[in-house]
């Protein structure tokens, strides 16, 4: 930087002086802007003095060079000169700083108050009329120092926090995406019905969540938990969670509400709940059975007009118990009738006086809804009028669900016709692992087994159960039953049968079921056999006789429920035939 | 937007009012105003009078109250709910839980 060092000669001379008077440390670099070489050199050596390393340039030509090529820490500019006067240099040195606070000081002979506001105006941050005393130009760029020195404290924080703030976005995003998967993927029907939802944050607190139910029909609820974000959203997945599985399962309404709201209540904290909406439509869709918790009312839009399904329970996690849960709320529907269902954010959405589209449009939005028209169109139309000003506040989910015969009626599993052939099935269980007789239904289950005697799964499973269990404790185990005569031998005889399973199990046990549909129902046949020596089944008749006993029911039970029930082999082999 | 609260011994009663939206940014405030009042030895009453709007967080701390106040065996009074306040609390039935005037 020839141009540099021919303008820093004096600078160097004057850094003598500052040896001799000891600077303290090095304040960085300072331009000095003056086309008269006399104030350069004596401000130059007074800033010399200070600590700094001090910049000459004549013009403002000579300045903008300097300024690009050595980025001084403070400037000093003279108004008046040839070319670009010092207005319009610290303007375009403003421009070249950019958002790096670089302090530009005018030194002016200029005393009108004009000049003076105009350094302000060009970008200037101080400014001292000519002749100025040292003591305050010192004390200005002291001033100016601290500004500057602020100025970078708050650049740098600021850089960081855009940084976070950017990487807590990206990973707000991931795990809305991961989220809303995990929550709505396994919704049913969605093309069936409409839903239009918006999200005031990235993660919404409201909740859509629909399946089918195992006997047909279909099963919604609209949630909105409290708050929105992610402390909102958390508590949707175990919500979804409870939801699909237990309707899978074939729970009703009521127990799918107990079970969501036991698990809210046991989750999340005491300000946090979820006000709710479920309903259900029957597998013709002439049915519609309803429960609202907290959540604005639902219309249905039948032959008759509008009626209105208010909330009638407290929303779900607030209470340990629900109440009111139990006696489902029906309604007849037929098709063409509709129903819409909404959370609070689109009532409580305000326009820009403050006005709530509940008090400004939405009344005449369902007075206009005509029978077996879509009324979403003309309520989003109303809506995004209404707040066309504001910016989202709540989060917003709406849920039109039309009623047509069958539209609901079928989950994928009763759509493929119940097969025509039968299975056979068995399992041999030894040693140790006889203790552990597996459940039959979430054996058959994901094998695909279950189809047409789904709703007898309960009855087999006693059968099997109690078959497998003589099996065990008096084939294998060689328990004797009559030990439970008394309170004292049934805890002994339970005793027993946990000493021995760990001890003597060197056992089998073997399982055989087969399934053979006939016309309209079918037949399911178990056989059980053990390695044990037999035993004298026919003592089980017993109970008969003598009902109080406390033993030997389990065989009586199953020769209720079965069409027959043989054994062979000394009692050690069992065959029964259960018909429906 | 304010909370302030009164306490009348003699009444062995505390009123706590929330002034403008009754929201989340109320939540300290309206905690302080309960947090250092021995439940065993008061009764509260939030007087909703002056409340513009009620948002589920503020449901959420009115439960919170409910439970400083003693639970199940707390009766807290809410009373000067204006028409969009009252048709808040009677959607989510919060006459089930507060005594509301």
């Amino acid at each position: 930087m020839p141009a540099l060092e021919s303008l820093s000669v004096t600078g160097s001379r004057g850094a003598v002086d500052l040896d001799s008077a000891t600077p303290k440390r090095v304040r960085g670099r300072a331009l000095i802007v003056d086309d008269e070489t006399a104030n350069r050199r004596l401000l130059s050596l007074m800033l010399q003095r200070e600590g700094f390393h001090s910049l000459e340039a004549q013009s403002g030509e000579e300045a903008l060079a300097l300024f690009a090529a050595e980025r001084p820490d403070i400037v000093f500019m003279d108004v008046v000169m040839p070319g670009l006067d010092g207005f319009e240099t610290t303007r375009r040195i403003k421009a070249m700083a950019g958002l790096d606070f670089i302090p530009v000081i005018f030194l002016t002979a200029l005393k009108d108050e004009q000049s003076l506001v105009r350094c302000t105006q060009s970008g200037g941050d101080d400014f001292l009329v000519k002749p100025f005393s040292v003591t305050v130009l010192k004390a200005r760029i002291l001033a100016m120092e601290r500004v500057r020195d602020l100025q970078r404290t708050i650049s740098a924080k600021q850089q960081a926090l855009t940084a976070l703030w950017e990487r807590d976005r990206e990973e707000h995003a991931l795990a809305e995406r991961v989220l809303s998967q995990a929550v709505s993927s396994q919704n049913a029907a969605t093309d069936k019905f409409g839903l239009v939802q918006r999200s005031a944050a990235i993660f919404s607190g409201d909740l859509v969540l629909s399946a089918h139910l195992p006997g047909g029909g279909l099963r919604i609820l609209v949630g909105d938990f409290t708050g929105h974000g992610l402390a909102a959203t958390i508590g949707a997945l175990p919500v979804a969670d409870v939801f699909h599985a237990m309707t899978r399962k074939g729970f009703d309404d009521a127990r799918v509400l107990l079970e969501i709201n036991d698990k809210l209540y046991r989750v999340l904290p005491t300000d946090r709940f979820m006000a709710a909406c479920l309903i259900s439509i029957s597998r013709k869709g002439d049915e519609l059975r309803w429960w609202n918790g907290g959540m604005p009312s639902c219309w249905l839009r039948t032959r008759t007009g509008l009626r209105e399904l208010v909330s009638h329970a407290l929303p779900l996690g607030v209470l340990p118990d629900l109440a009111g849960a139990e006696a489902p709320r029906r309604i007849p529907v037929s098709p063409g009738d509709r129903l819409l269902m909404m959370t609070d954010g689109v009532l409580e959405a305000c326009d820009g006086e403050g006005l709530m589209f509940v008090n400004a449009g939405f009344d005449d939005v369902l007075k206009d809804w005509l029978r077996g028209a879509p009324v979403l169109p003309a309520l989003f139309e109303a809506f995004d009028a209404h707040c066309a000003e504001t910016p989202q506040f709540d989060d917003v989910a709406v849920v039109e669900v039309p009623f047509e015969a069958h539209l609901f009626a079928a989950p994928t599993l009763d759509q493929i016709p119940v097969p025509l052939s039968g299975w056979r099935w068995s399992l041999e269980l030894e040693g140790e692992r006889v203790a552990r007789q597996p459940s039959i239904e979430s054996v058959l289950e994901p094998l695909g087994l279950l189809d047409g005697l789904r709703q007898h799964m309960g009855v087999i499973e006693t059968i099997v159960s109690e078959l497998y269990s003589n099996a065990l404790e008096h084939g294998v185990l060689k328990l004797d039953s009559s030990m439970k005569e008394t309170p004292e031998g049934f805890d002994a005889y339970y005793r027993e049968r946990a000493r021995r399973l760990v001890h003597a199990c060197s056992g089998q046990v073997t399982l055989r079921l087969s399934y053979r549909p006939e016309g309209d129902g079918g037949c399911v046949r178990v056989q059980v056999s053990d390695s044990g020596d037999g035993f004298k089944p026919d003592d089980t008749l017993g109970v008969a006789r003598n009902p109080t006993r406390p033993w030997g029911r389990g065989i009586a039970l199953v020769r209720d429920l079965c069409e027959s029930v043989t054994y062979r082999g000394n009692g050690s082999e069992v065959d029964a035939i259960y018909r429906w | 937007m304010s909370v302030s609260r009164r306490i009348e011994k003699e009444r062995s009663e505390v009123t706590i009012a929330v002034d403008g939206r009754f929201d989340f940014s109320q939540h300290k405030a309206f905690r302080d105003a309960y947090r250092d009042i021995d439940a065993n030895a008061m009764r509260f009453v939030v007087d909703l009078s002056g409340t513009s709007y009620l948002d589920s967080s503020a449901l959420g701390m009115l439960l919170l109250l409910r439970e400083h106040a003693g639970g199940e065996e707390a009766l807290v009074r809410i009373q000067g709910c204006g028409e969009d306040v009252r048709r808040v609390l009677r959607i989510v039935n919060f006459q089930q839980l507060f005594s509301i005037d």
